[in-house]
């Protein structure tokens, strides 16, 4: 088999606050191939995000630790990586565009001096050619008249022409994987769509890998070849789209689903929502994170975490001691 | 609870978009071009308050500047006892033949001639001190506030262990009179950080350090004495073991910051007092005394500014498409510790400035016949009995102007540069 272009190996992340160790990464493993869109879901404060910045290491170390664990990018484990090469992988061979765009880029510089910066730091190009790519990335984003917004500040750019700056600036150096961290959450629903658009156009155009991370299982429907679903800091499960969609195997998939509106129930349905809370990050249940919200319970849930087993023939990995169950049940 | 959209309201949607121009249009209509500091120029100096404080420093500057260099004054030489304490005379006498505006002191020099010659002196201190201050204080509260939470690199690691190498070394090295040993400790601190794989377990290469540090810290000073040998080595074993524990981001700001919190509960016109006594009187030693009293006071708001743009998305945008730390100081974090900085150091020049006076009256500042408003105001109060008053006043007055003038272009600062930038 070809090698894949990223694999995750057993990666575990931790943060060392004062009210404890918060444990927000619990050993995932996956792997992502090359062209391919991993779609990651799950609540907030899963771990999606601490996971995705700890690919380039930019979490904040302290108070973050990444205590094991591979990240093989192209087969090279970028946790081993000296800092002057690392640097080379950020930006260069994967980009990340952020959830808040009022906020990703500094008020202080015009939007075109920032894509020049990202732009030179890993390209040797001169003043006029850096002007000249940063402009025919911004129109590529789709914004109009991009020469001239080039020397406009960020508060002269609306929310979603900001996104899409974050895009321009993230495909500088036409990345291999670009990770998207929720990047339409803070935008209005019209905006969303044309972000998701412009991300799928350029995603086939360049034949990058992209890891799209959201809490909006629609967009992931749209987009994504394969979806992470996350809890607790665990995968607890993964598969193509439509394994998860019409093979769901784990109860809080299933719960995810149903709160998940359709068009096709009658008008004012009211979204199902998973009872509960999820568990504390500092004091982790011995057993499954998802017990506590969880209607399929039995013993074996409450001794100790289940591994992720494959239970499909393509890839579709479950962490449920009762999947089997719940696979009757469906059926 | 998430926001779920399912796939065909998304599809809906998309039909009823703006179109790209529209908004782009719209915004630019609505939002005027401008950049931060012509804004905060025209906010400073509309302000009475700034106006004020900018006249009065702006003139007191030129003035001590112009006589610094255009009017030519010896006070080694500067003595006329027939002109004792005489006051204020605008029109020469009998008693008095020459023009004295302000007067005559106490060994009948022209009181106008020293205050505006004065100036300078003062005016030297409230600068150099602040520059110590700003520097150091300004570095550590950098360096505290930027590793706080971003990863050190290899290089920055064995950087920073070289300077505190270097730094503990300099009590060792001063007691034992062998500047080598500084070089030596900052060598050791490099060498720790190089081999932090070097011994597996902790308590072995904390033993193995400590002992280097031993051997460094009292090899040398055998020399001159056994006894100074016992003393550095003993400070040399603890440096050593203090620097095997290659002091991560955290750490470093901890015990940063404790170290500025100690220096902080002193009064610190007492603690300045205690460096001047320590160093020795003059002029230069009020100078580093002041400097060194208001470090914590840089450094701390340095570190706080720091840490509030760190957590910035936009530094962790810079970080992620591989701009360099250096790159990331410069270019995101500077700016916006500017402002802050600034209105700090205008501040700290006024309190330096009347820090430096206090000195000066104490006898601990400027030495004797050079001119320096606090210790001017030291040399006349003791005739302010006998009626002296223009001895004391005129001295007195232009501290009060100058430290009122840099309070008042520090206030005017900070309004002008506080409103936020528009995100
Ligand atoms: N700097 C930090 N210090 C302490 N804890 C942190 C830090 N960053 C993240 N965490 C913790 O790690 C856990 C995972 O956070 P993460 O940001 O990955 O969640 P998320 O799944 O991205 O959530 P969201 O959907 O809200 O973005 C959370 O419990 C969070 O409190
Ligand atoms: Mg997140």
């Amino acid at each position: 088999m070809e090698q894949p272009l990223l694999e995750i190996k057993d990666l575990r992340v931790t943060f060392h606050t004062d009210d404890g160790t918060v444990h927000a990464v619990n050993g995932v493993s996956y792997k992502l191939e090359k062209g391919e869109v991993l779609g990651i879901v799950g609540e907030s404060g899963c771990g999606k995000s601490v996971h995705a910045l700890s690919i380039m290491r930019l979490i904040s170390i302290p108070p973050g630790r990444i205590d094991s664990g591979e990240v093989l990018f192209y087969g090279k484990d970028l946790l081993k990586l000296e800092f002057e090469e690392l640097r080379q992988v950020r930006g260069g061979q994967i980009a990340m565009v952020f959830q808040d765009p009022m906020t990703s880029l500094n008020p202080a510089y015009t939007v075109g001096f920032q894509i020049m910066e990202a732009l030179t730091v890993h390209k040797k190009l001169d003043q006029n050619q850096a002007r000249d790519r940063s402009a025919e990335l911004l129109s590529l984003v789709g914004i109009p008249d991009a020469r001239r917004r080039l020397d406009d500040y960020p508060h002269q750019f609306s929310g979603g022409m900001r996104q899409r700056a974050m895009i321009a600036m993230a495909l500088s150096c036409e990345p291999s994987l670009l990770i998207a961290d929720e990047p339409t959450t803070a935008l209005d629903v019209t905006i969303q769509a044309q972000i998701v658009d412009l991300v799928k156009r350029l995603q086939r155009d360049y034949g990058m890998a992209v890891m799209w991370i959201t809490h909006d299982l629609g967009v992931v429907a749209e987009l994504a070849h394969k979806i992470n679903v996350m809890y607790a800091g665990y995968i607890i499960e993964r598969g193509h789209v439509k394994d998860i969609f019409k093979r769901t195997r784990h109860p809080y998939t299933l719960g995810l689903l149903g709160s998940l509106p359709r068009l096709d129930e009658a008008p004012g349905t009211k979204l199902v929502s998973i009872p509960g809370l999820p568990p504390d990050l500092v004091a982790l249940p011995k057993g499954c994170p998802f017990v506590a919200r969880c209607t399929y319970v039995t013993d074996s849930c409450l001794e100790s975490m289940p591994p992720l087993e494959n239970v499909g023939d393509r890839d579709h990995l479950v962490a449920c001691w009762n999947w089997a169950a719940i696979a009757e049940g469906a059926a | 609870m998430p926001t779920l959209t399912p796939a065909s309201i998304m599809i809906e949607r998309k039909m009823t978009k703006t179109t790209q121009s529209d908004i782009a249009t719209i915004d630019y209509a609505v939002r005027e071009h401008r950049s931060l500091w012509v804004d905060a120029w025209r906010r400073l100096v509309s302000s009475r308050t700034a106006q004020a404080g900018l006249f009065i420093v702006s003139f007191l500057i030129l003035t001590t500047v112009l006589a610094h260099f255009f009017w030519e004054y010896n006070p080694k030489t500067d003595l006329d006892y027939t002109l004792k304490l005489k006051p204020p005379t605008l029109i020469p006498n009998e008693e008095v033949p020459s023009v004295h505006i302000f007067g005559t002191d106490k060994l009948g020099r022209d009181i106008f001639r020293r205050v505006v010659h004065g100036g300078w002196n003062t005016l030297m201190v409230g600068i150099i001190a602040v520059t110590i201050s700003l520097v150091i204080g300004g570095l550590l509260g950098l360096l505290a506030g930027f590793f706080e939470s971003i990863e050190m690199t290899r290089l920055e690691k064995i950087l920073l262990l070289v300077f505190l190498g270097g730094l503990m070394g300099f009590l060792p090295a001063w007691i034992a009179e062998q500047p080598v040993q500084i070089v030596l400790f900052a060598l050791l601190g490099g060498a720790a950080a190089m081999f932090e794989n070097f011994l597996a377990g902790r308590s072995a290469r904390v033993v193995l350090f400590a002992a280097v540090g031993l051997l460094i810290g009292g090899g040398l000073a055998l020399f001159v004495s056994p006894y100074t040998a016992i003393v550095t080595g003993l400070l040399g074993g603890l440096i050593g073991a203090a620097l095997s524990l290659q002091l991560g981001g955290s750490l470093f700001s901890n015990i940063t910051m404790r170290a500025m919190d100690i220096v902080l509960a002193f009064p610190s016109y007492l603690l300045a007092i205690a460096i001047v006594a320590f160093l020795g009187t003059g002029l230069e030693k009020g100078m580093v005394a002041i400097g060194i009293v208001s470090i914590p006071v840089f450094a701390r708001l340095v570190r706080s500014s720091v840490l509030s743009v760190v957590q910035k998305e936009y530094i962790l945008a810079a970080q992620s498409v591989g701009e360099g730390h250096g790159r990331i100081i410069f270019r995101h974090i500077f700016p916006n510790v500017l402002s802050p900085i600034t209105v700090q150091t205008t501040l700290g020049i006024g309190s330096a400035i009347l820090a430096a006076a206090a000195l000066g009256f104490l006898g601990l500042g400027a030495v004797p016949p050079e001119p320096e408003w606090g210790a001017m105001l030291g040399d006349s109060y003791k005739y302010l009995s006998s009626g002296a008053w223009w001895a004391v006043v005129f001295p007195g007055v232009a501290i009060m102007l100058i430290v009122l003038g840099f309070n008042l272009l520090g206030d005017g600062l900070r309004d002008a540069l506080d409103p936020k930038m528009k995100v």
